[in-house]
């Protein structure tokens, strides 16, 4: 029955080699490609001299500094308000539901069901929400609460805020759905335990099921990350290329497709620029997933 | 110090009854095992006195005071479960802790009981170790020492040798044991093992289909038993039973034990029996060997099926009336399948079931 170490090995090689060749053809070769296309000057979509790390020292000074730590900081702004807002929420959610209180089943499909909406539905969806004439929460804010007017969307002080609480209506399914899993694969045992310990309801889920979710908010703050840092969807349907209103709206994704392929005010296009922008995007966020991953994992409970 | 009693307790889930009419009381400082089949509600029940599920109806008393609606972390009761329900966050020494810290025990306090409870389950090497890195043996021992910590009233057991290896069953079956010895707390232990009920409880409940079955001291279910399940269930190996067809003779029951009517034998019969057919029950260690034909005593010539040698005794497998019957002769006999042997079945060891109902019809001894 042993069969030799060799033909073992090719027998692996044959299962993997597949799922390999697509991760470096579809994956891995256009990364690199964006990285070689930051070291080359760009006339439109055709490749012109090599100019070593000119497009990373021009990101570096005025004008594109200011707008691209202005990006940086509604990214950032972003992952903070939707790590503890939008997974808060998840997770009173699913302590909820972990419950069973009657139609639990109902509210968790209702609850997941706008992750599987596309974004873009989303987007028009809340835009006819928040219409400045006829929008039913315009209305509301106008005829109840009796404000003068009401359009977050078109005020650049509120237009990032209301764009977050969007993606938080829209997302807010998943991590539950994670809590909950996480929350059911407590033994019972362990509640019952705790019970008879003398533990309220507040110290079972503060002592004994909080510290028992890492592996979720693991995945959870590493997940939050990725989105909040690669956000582009909501604020492009919502404000544009330019992420408007005043690119209150910009992140790093879309200044990096605003200067690659151009937007509806100019279509000059800046692919070194851009490439450039992709680069320090990968970096930011290969590097926060990285340690954020090491640093939440050691703190998991090995059970 | 508590003293249990179960009054007409029924429970239903749905349709379903898992308890029926169960009535047992017990004194202080007792072990009670509740035993049976999967299925059977034994573990329901332990819930039940736990206070983690609610009876249907009937009455749970500690101590002669009603607990049916007090929370379990009233009852003060410390409970072991069969998987061990530690707290895989913390390490323990905060397993040990935590009854003790919601309970508000002052910190020196809960130090010190840790440390007693530590050197009484020899864990002290472990106080700072997480349950994940543990061997199942150890785990036992801390869900035990955190149900010891608490100096509970009640120790409820569910099962908790299951998850253990023979070895380690053995030993922990003897350390409970010797625990239970030391500290005199009443203990209620579910099982499925009647080994573990016979060497541990001082009485045993047997339950089958949501109902009990008998409840008595271990030696009473043994000599005793109340009906064919019973019977079945305690002693390995198991209960023989017979088919017979007796008939009266005056206050006797005679039944031949093979076809040829060479071994005749009468029994009292019991009041009001019938002589319709019934079920003989004999303890394999009730069938000995028979001195050879002619020496004037009774014996019953068998063809051996099967020899199976254990150690300190030998099983041997014959057929009388159609049933399988094992019995268990000294060891240093030398016996091949196909050899015929002569065996004694006393009388005196005999006992009569009804094969419908399955209830015991010749007297206790």
């Amino acid at each position: 029955m042993s069969s030799p170490p060799l033909s073992r090995t090719l027998w692996i090689a044959f299962f993997v080699a597949p799922a390999l060749a697509l991760m470096a053809i579809f994956m891995l070769a256009p990364a690199l490609a964006a990285f070689s296309y930051a070291l080359y000057d760009w006339k439109a979509f055709s490749r012109g001299d090599f100019v070593g790390f000119k497009h990373f020292i021009r990101l570096a000074e005025p004008p594109y500094r200011g707008m691209f730590l202005a990006a940086l900081g509604h990214n950032a702004i972003t992952f903070l308000v939707k790590l503890t807002i939008q997974n808060g929420i998840a997770l009173l959610i699913a302590y909820a539901l972990y419950q069973r209180p009657i139609g639990a089943r109902f509210f968790r499909g209702t609850l997941f069901l706008p992750v599987i909406l596309s974004l873009v539905i989303v987007g028009y969806l809340w835009q006819l929400f928040l219409h400045p004439l006829f929008g039913p929460i315009t209305l509301f804010m106008m005829d109840i609460v009796g404000l003068e007017q009401f359009a977050p969307l078109g005020d650049s002080r509120f237009a990032l805020a209301t764009t977050i609480l969007m993606s938080i209506w829209r997302n807010v399914g998943f991590p539950t759905i994670v809590f909950l899993a996480g929350m059911n694969a407590i033994p019972d045992e362990i509640i019952k335990a705790a019970r008879i310990d003398g533990a309220n309801d507040w110290q079972i889920f503060r002592r004994i099921i909080l510290p028992n979710l890492g592996p979720a908010f693991t995945i959870i703050v590493i997940l939050t990350f990725i989105g909040a840092f690669e956000w582009f969807d909501l604020p492009f349907v919502i404000g544009g290329a330019t992420g408007n209103p005043a690119n209150s709206l910009d992140t790093m994704a879309l200044m990096f497709f605003r200067l690659s392929f151009g937007d509806t005010s100019s279509p000059v296009t800046d692919v070194g620029l851009g490439g450039a922008v992709s680069v320090v995007l990968f970096a930011i966020v290969l590097a926060g997933s990285k340690f954020g991953a090491d640093y939440l994992r050691k703190r998991e409970v090995k059970a | 110090m508590t003293t249990l009693e179960i009054r007409n307790v029924s429970k239903t889930f749905g349709d379903v009854e898992v308890l029926r009419d169960i009535s047992l009381a017990i004194e202080d400082g007792e072990f009670l095992v509740l035993v049976g089949p999967s299925g059977c509600g034994k573990t329901t029940l332990l819930n039940c006195l736990a206070g983690l599920e609610n009876v249907t109806s009937g009455d749970i008393l500690f101590n002669g005071r009603r607990v049916n609606d007090v929370a379990p972390k009233d009852r003060d009761i410390g409970m072991v479960f069969q998987n061990y329900a530690l707290y895989p966050n913390m390490d323990v020494r905060g397993n040990i802790a935590f009854g003790l810290e919601m309970r508000k025990v002052p910190k020196a306090v809960q130090a010190e009981k840790i440390a007693e409870v530590a050197r009484m389950l020899q864990i002290e090497p472990l106080l700072g170790r997480r349950p994940g890195q543990l061997s199942g043996g150890q785990r036992q021992r801390v869900a035990i020492g955190r149900a010891l910590a608490r100096e509970a009233g009640l120790f409820l057991f569910d099962e908790p040798l299951s998850n253990l290896d023979a070895k380690l069953r053995v030993e922990m079956r003897a350390e409970i044991k010797l625990l239970h010895q030391r500290t005199r707390t009443t203990s209620v232990y579910v099982t499925h093992d009647q080994v573990e009920a016979m060497t541990l409880g001082s009485r045993i409940c047997i339950m089958k289909d949501a109902r009990i079955q008998q409840f008595g001291t271990p030696r009473d279910l043994y000599q005793n038993p109340a009906n064919l399940f019973v019977a079945g269930f305690i002693g390995s190996p198991a209960m023989n039973f017979i088919p017979v067809s007796p008939r009266r003779a005056g206050q006797e029951l005679a039944f031949s034990l093979n076809a040829a009517e060479t071994q005749t034998i009468t029994l009292p019969a019991p009041p009001g029996a019938a002589t319709a057919d019934l079920v003989l029950g004999i303890r394999p260690e009730e069938i000995t060997l028979a001195p050879a034909q002619g020496a004037g005593e009774a014996g019953l010539d068998c063809e051996i099926l099967m020899v199976e040698p254990t150690g300190p005794d030998t099983l041997l497998s014959v057929m009388i009336n159609g049933a399988k019957v094992q019995a268990r002769v000294p060891p240093h006999v030398d016996f091949r399948p196909g050899e015929r042997v002569r065996l004694a079945l006393s009388p005196a060891r005999m006992m009569l079931f009804d094969p419908g109902t399955g209830a015991r019809i010749s007297a206790d001894r």
